[in-house]
């Protein structure tokens, strides 16, 4: 165990960097605190969090995100650690799958991945790396990744109107009827209890 | 659902408690860090969790210990090194 000197000249060195207005010193504190204990054989989910938060604050989400996903890996059973994760994961999936992004963005893949190797990709993320793809002229990668979409979700029309525009682009026509058989089996409305037709006595 | 899934549901289990029922909090805490340790797992947030809640109960002697074991887990945890001196003020 870490102790003496040592131990209080880093502890030192983290009130600072929790009182530190300035953001980049701060960081650098942050940084050097854990680089230390790493170099230690120290995995402080804690150090971590606070690291994440500064970066969050700072406007530095995909940063964040990295910081935070250390914290969840050094303590998975802290639950502020995974509430923060979640809220990081759910602002990163809000700004891949912004409508104001353009679909050729070049900051979608990078964000996309971020959200993949974190297992936190949703519908709208997936959505929003295909319609990179087409628009990036990478129509195989757009018909791989809107095949699996489907198999992910497929009771959701967009997902099969996506797949049809794909195989459209593609000039496979086959398939984009096919998808598009299946967009009118999935825009019919699921009864709410199960319960279909008129209930009589 | 995983069993790490289980640990976290007595987890949260003993977060909406701790306020009404702090007793079956300690419960859920301490049963949660049994499985935890049955899954090969330590967090010293779950003992810092239930440090708090000893603290709170005014058993400050095995606040101390759980609280203890939280730094050893992580000597960086700030909040435990705070809680570790009102207890260490307390006792004496």
């Amino acid at each position: 165990m870490l102790s003496g000197a040592k131990l209080e000249a880093l502890l030192g060195k983290l009130r600072r960097a929790l009182e530190e207005r300035e953001v980049e010193a701060a960081e650098k504190l942050f940084r050097e605190v854990l680089a230390e204990a790493q170099r230690l054989g120290l995995a402080s989910a804690y150090a971590h969090f606070v690291l994440a938060g500064a970066l969050d604050r700072s406007g530095k989400l995909e940063m964040a995100f990295e910081e935070i996903k250390k914290a969840v890996d050094a303590d998975p059973l802290a639950l502020p650690v995974r509430h923060a994760f979640e809220s990081v994961a759910a602002r990163l999936r809000a700004a891949l799958a912004d409508p104001a992004r353009a679909a050729d963005d070049a900051d979608v893949p990078r964000l996309y991945k971020l959200l993949v190797d974190a297992g936190q990709a949703d519908l709208e993320a997936h959505l929003a790396m295909v319609r990179f793809a087409v628009a990036t002229a990478q129509l195989d990668m757009a018909r791989s990744l809107a095949d699996a979409v489907t198999t992910l979700f497929p009771a959701a029309r967009e997902a099969w109107e996506t797949l049809a525009r794909v195989a459209r682009a593609q000039g496979d026509v086959a398939a984009a009827a096919k998808a598009d058989a299946e967009l009118a089996g999935a825009e019919v409305p699921v009864p709410l209890f199960g319960v279909t037709g008129k209930a009589e006595a | 659902m995983s069993k790490q899934d289980d640990v976290l549901v007595k987890v949260q289990a003993a977060q909406s408690l701790c306020s009404e029922d702090p007793e079956r909090a300690e419960v859920c805490l301490r049963s949660a860090l049994k499985d935890a340790d049955a899954l090969g797992q330590s967090s010293a947030t779950l003992h810092l969790q239930l440090a708090e809640l000893l603290f709170r109960l005014r058993r400050t002697r095995q606040a101390l210990a759980e609280v203890s074991e939280a730094l050893a887990l992580d000597p960086f945890n700030l909040v435990a090194l705070n809680l570790r001196q009102v207890l260490g003020r307390r006792l004496r």
